[in-house]
């Protein structure tokens, strides 16, 4: 891509970067001026975006060349970023929703003794995750793609004397690296048919015309094993609930605002290589509905109010994904924006709860928080009505443009199914809304079912949370005029969607399925509780599924965790038996030389390595003196 | 191509300085009568050792890295004495920027292990010195060696003090690794010695009287059939050597039995030298073997990948974690090599130098580990991250370089070797990427069981951690992992004219 070079954008990449380590060693002296010095680094990294942004006009973009990395031969590949309209969206979500969490982490973590390590590894993964949104080529990429799968495996495990937080990390980063591999394969093949992984070359109409339809096929499925990966799809879906074990800040960082978010940013920016075979964003499709299905469900019947955001997560990114399936990437982008948004809010809030409740994160031990902390209140029922699609919360314009995008699709293999997968997307909508105000009323509504006294968190915790709650009523009506021909070229739709303003009759059927929700809710959990048991029973085989969370740790357990084991133990007793009894004959015969040399090892050890010399010199020499 | 011979003995220093060193240290001028504290012997080691590597660094001056490959540039240099001349054996030695960086490898893994003070208390005085710097200068030798001849008997030599060493220092059971160690490897060589005879003799009948690889590969000697058989000779020995599965039984009793300087020698080390040998000499001297045989090669690697990891995933000994591993990793060495694309053959080269680094590391945190619980079963260990602070940090950082995570020098080496093998080997290269994922399992599985967890090792104090001056050598091995993973390019420029010379000359003998 031609672009002006400038070097603000090695700013916004290095100073969360610098950040991490004067954050760490500085903890040594306080650790208030490691946190106030790892906030300030995302604060400065966010200007340094704006101002960039700020000069950002339609078809420009600045490159920036850090130095070279590989080298050699017709392999060149320099470490350079790229800000483009689509990398400037994501610099901004991620440094400014980095911001707030920084700020909020101050009070959070304030009582921890580790919070230096905290900062600088939270600090690092921003310095990723901006590198894995401006690199411009795919292997650039890779490496913040690597590097925040590292972050995230690192505070996962942060508090790493419990086993269990340690072994959720592992999974995270082996899950990860899972669809890492799909990342990796798509990548050689693309550069095996094109010889190039600049990202912008790649998809240009002469290289996608390189590609054979074989390669295409594997690039397309390669790039969306890795999406799912990053953003726990199905298959690779299970590590982001365990994910829940790091700090909350973490939680609504990583594996809420950002990280988990990068998949659909790939998928974005590989789009010509997506669509090449339609299959692929069929495959999509189907797939994020039933994740968004599943996720759904199994949020319904979560006490861990941790677990019923992250479920929800992995459900809002189907909702993503679906967007992308159909071709509209600005809308898939749209959602995560919102998304970001209402369940950083969201986390937080759940954050203020727990820090208020002792560090208690099972909802049934709550209840009645609303007289006790009431900003944390309001700021959670905000971002719940903007998940739940109500207008005019942020959530509403994402997802009524991820409803109108289905019914706009051109993909063969999702036509004829288009009125389905409407419906699909409605019903989950309703399903969102429901399981969301279930939350609210176990936490905040009713009678305080817990022990101790809960308090309404500090003011360096609200502030944030009420910013992103404010964010969450103003954004998506904002960006909703702006987003689509904002990133017209960067992500081009393969359809154009009609995007009237919408009427009043509008606004009410789009809001519709959440409200749906929230009132099966309101009747279900406040008013009609006997309805809800007698329901209860009715469903037991249902709720029986949802609760073992659709077994499917147990399925990977059967089907991959135990045949690899297996595998190894057959291997290792093939390698014991047959290549090492090959050699048992030989075994034999050393073991009699064996008896020889330790009678004759019993001497000096200097004089028989010396012997070994002079043996060796004596050789050399006599066939020198030929 | 031009390659100035010197008149000063300037390469053959970096084979014999340490050699004579490693007799010197044996004199009655290092007893314990002069030198009771053992001091003197040490400096006089870590000298030797140290001046090696100087010299090293200095003759890069002579290696023609980073400029344009043209027919004039200087690719090295090449220091010929004769020895046989009736028999046409010579002392040659080639420093170029393949067998520079091989060296380079040498110099740095022999240093580190010489200055590595932790090591266990059995393994100390002048005869571990001296074992060390004759292994040292053994291997140094086969790097350098361009004659066949030359470079058999170093490639014995090298092997007896480490066979030494193991035999002196090593665990229960290190007389018997030490022989099914020497046995394996002795075997697996007779049949190249007998080949490089044949070699040498079909080359005087041709009126060539010389076993230097050079002046072999110039003639074009060899019929196809010839080069199958011998090239399959060669091959055979080296992959004992690197080892490649199914020719790897070797190994894991070695690394157990080994005393931890040793293993990390043996280890960055011993099997490098297959790898050298394979593009040194098979390659070019034999190239229908690789044109031919090459899937096999291939196949074996890619299979060894998934075989070690495999294999690894089962282990509790930490020693055995870090033998199969390794063949693991050197797995992804032989698909490179069998790929034989100058992209492949570079990634492999770099991932063995990468190797070499990484694994001397981890075996040496690994002995810190074990001295300080007296067991390498790791169920016997469990949250020491908080107890041993230094070690559980630099343990992360080589554990993240062994799983190749982009920005250290694994990752530069395997993705090469990938990115080349895709395009001839899909599927094998399919297969070998499980190592990214397997690898990732028992490396992070390992590094839980040790550090994080309950803490179970209340025996074990601060005193046990990495000492400072330790911490230093680590960190510059951890700077030379992290340097050439963002730049690469130093190590890639040496490789360049080297590896894309040899590939041409295949292309042109293809014609």
């Amino acid at each position: 891509m031609v672009g002006n070079t400038d070097a603000r954008i090695a700013l916004v990449l290095l100073t969360p970067l610098i950040g991490a380590i004067v954050s760490y060693f500085s903890g040594r002296i306080s650790r208030r001026l490691s946190a106030t010095i790892a906030t300030l680094a995302v604060v400065f990294s966010c200007f340094a975006s704006l101002s960039l942004w700020s000069e950002l006009d339609s078809g420009k973009s600045f490159t920036f060349t850090l130095g070279s990395w590989f080298s050699f031969d017709k392999l060149q590949l320099p470490l350079q970023l790229v800000f483009d309209r689509l990398s400037a969206l994501m610099c901004l979500v991620i440094t400014g929703i980095g911001a707030l969490i920084h700020v909020y982490s101050i009070g959070y973590m304030a009582d921890d003794e580790g919070s230096p390590r905290f900062f600088a590894y939270l600090n690092l993964f921003v310095a990723s995750m901006l590198l894995l949104v401006l690199g411009s080529s795919l292997p650039v990429l890779f490496i913040g793609w690597e590097g925040v799968g590292l972050c995230s495996y690192l505070l996962i495990g942060f508090w790493f004397s419990n086993p269990d937080y340690a072994k959720a990390g592992r999974k995270a980063f082996v899950m990860n690296r899972v669809g890492d591999i799909g990342l990796m394969v798509a990548m050689f093949a693309l550069y095996t048919a094109t010889g190039t992984l600049d990202i912008h070359d790649l998809n240009t109409p002469d290289r996608l015309g390189q590609l054979g339809s074989t390669v295409a096929l594997i690039a397309g499925l390669g790039l969306f094993l890795a999406a799912t990966g990053k953003s726990a799809q199905i298959p690779l879906f299970t590590w982001l609930p365990d994910a829940m074990a790091g700090p909350t800040p973490v939680s609504a960082l990583i594996h809420a605002a950002t990280m988990v978010t990068a998949g659909v940013y790939l998928m974005a920016r590989m789009h010509g290589v997506i669509e090449l075979d339609p299959f692929v964003p069929a495959l999509i499709c189907w797939t994020a509905v039933a994740t968004a299905l599943v996720a759904g469900t199994i949020a319904l019947v979560q006490n861990d109010i941790k677990k019923v955001l992250a479920y929800s997560t992995v459900s809002q990114l189907g909702f993503m994904f679906i967007a992308v399936g159909v071709g509209q990437y600005w809308v898939a982008l749209f959602h995560v924006v919102t998304h970001a948004f209402f369940k950083a809010c969201l986390f937080l809030s759940a954050g203020s709860v727990i820090h208020g409740c002792h560090h208690e994160q099972d909802m049934r031990k709550m209840g009645g928080l609303m007289k006790f902390m009431p900003a944390t209140c309001a700021a959670y029922g905000i971002a719940l009505l903007a998940i739940a699609g109500i207008w005019p919360f942020a959530g509403f314009f994402s997802k009524h443009a991820i409803l109108d995008s289905i019914s706009a699709t051109t993909n063969p293999y999702l036509i004829s199914y288009a009125s389905c997968l409407g419906w699909s997307a409605k019903g989950l909508a309703v399903l969102t809304a429901l399981y969301m105000a279930r939350s609210f009323a176990l936490t905040f509504l009713g009678t305080f079912r817990g022990t101790g006294h809960p308090h309404e968190a500090p003011l360096l915790m609200t502030i944030p949370v009420l910013t992103l709650a404010v964010l969450s009523v103003g954004g998506g009506w904002y960006l909703d005029h702006r987003l689509p021909e904002y990133l017209a070229e960067v992500a081009p739709s393969s359809v154009h969607l009609a995007h009237a303003p919408l009427g009043v009759g509008g606004v009410v059927v789009g809001s519709l399925p959440g409200i749906l929700g929230l009132a099966l809710a309101v009747i279900l959990f406040l008013i009609a509780t006997d309805l809800k048991d007698a329901i209860r029973k009715l469903t037991a085989p249902l709720e029986w599924m949802f609760a073992g969370k659709y077994f499917a740790d147990e399925l990977l357990n059967f089907f991959v965790i135990r045949p690899v084991q297996l595998a190894g133990q057959v291997v290792k007793l093939i390698d014991h038996s047959i290549v090492g009894g090959s050699v048992t004959a030989v075994g034999q015969i050393s073991r009699t030389l064996g008896e020889l040399a330790r009678r004759s090892a019993t001497g000096q050890v200097a004089t028989y390595v010396l012997l070994m010399f002079l043996a060796t010199s004596v050789f050399v020499g006599l066939f020198v003196g030929k | 191509m031009v390659i100035p011979i010197l008149e000063w003995p300037l390469v053959s220093l970096l084979v014999f300085f340490p050699l004579v060193g490693a007799f010197l240290c044996l004199t009655p001028l290092f007893s314990a009568k002069y030198d009771s504290s053992g001091r003197i012997v040490r400096a006089w080691a870590i000298c030797t050792s140290a001046l090696t590597l100087g010299f090293l660094v200095k003759l890069s001056n002579f290696i023609g890295g980073g400029e344009p490959v043209n027919a004039a540039s200087v690719l090295g240099v090449h220091e010929v004495h004769p020895w046989m001349p009736s028999f046409g054996v010579s002392f040659s030695f080639l420093l170029d920027g393949l067998s520079y960086v091989f060296c380079l490898l040498t110099a740095i893994v022999s240093l580190v292990v010489i200055l590595w003070s932790s090591r266990s208390s059995a393994a100390t005085g002048r005869a571990w010195y001296s074992v060390i710097l004759a292994a040292e200068g053994g291997v140094m030798g086969a790097f350098l060696a361009t004659d066949l001849l030359l470079f058999y008997v170093f490639y014995e030599l090298m092997l007896l003090p480490v066979l030494i060493g193991i035999g002196l220092w090593g665990g229960i059971g290190r007389i018997q690794a030490v022989f099914k160690f020497a046995i394996y490897t002795l075997a697996g060589s007779v049949l190249m010695f007998l080949a490089i005879l044949y070699c040498g003799w079909k080359a005087r009948v041709a009126g060539v009287v010389s076993f230097d690889v050079f002046e072999l590969v110039k003639h074009d000697l060899f019929s196809p059939q010839e080069q199958i058989f011998l090239g399959a000779a060669f091959v055979l020995a080296f992959a004992v050597k690197i080892p490649m599965v199914p020719f790897h039984s070797w190994l894991p009793d070695a690394y157990r039995e080994a005393p931890h300087g040793i293993a990390a020698f043996v280890a960055a080390l011993l099997g490098k030298v297959g790898i050298y040998g394979i593009l040194r000499f098979a390659w070019p001297l034999f190239p229908l073997f690789i044109a031919e045989y090459g899937h096999i090669l291939a196949a074996c690697g890619a299979i060894g990948v998934a075989y070690g990891a495999l294999i690894a995933l089962q282990q509790k000994d930490l020693r055995l974690l870090l033998a199969y591993s390794s063949i693991s990793h050197l797995g992804f060495c032989v698909l490179g090599l069998a790929t034989n694309t100058p992209t492949a053959v570079a990634g492999a080269i770099f991932q063995s130098f990468s190797h070499g680094i990484v694994t001397a590391a981890l075996f040496l945190l690994f002995g810190v580990l074990i001295d300080a619980r007296k067991s390498a079963n790791f169920f016997n260990f469990g949250g020491l991250a908080a107890r041993l602070p230094r070690n559980a940090f630099f343990l992360m950082v080589f554990s993240l370089a062994a799983v190749a995570l982009p920005l250290t020098s694994s990752f530069v080496g395997e993705f090469m070797i990938l990115l080349g093998s895709y395009s001839k080997y899909p599927l094998w290269t399919l297969l070998a990427t499980s190592g990214v994922v397997l690898g990732a399992v028992y490396t992070l599985t390992a590094y839980l069981r040790l550090m994080f967890g309950a803490d179970r090792c209340t025996d074990v104090t601060s005193k046990s951690d990495v000492s400072s001056f330790d911490t230093a050598i680590l960190a510059a091995l951890a700077a030379i992992v992290v340097v050439l993973g963002v730049y690469p390019r130093p190590v890639l420029a040496l490789l360049e004219p080297a590896v894309m010379n040899a590939s041409q000359s295949d292309t042109e003998r293809q014609k």
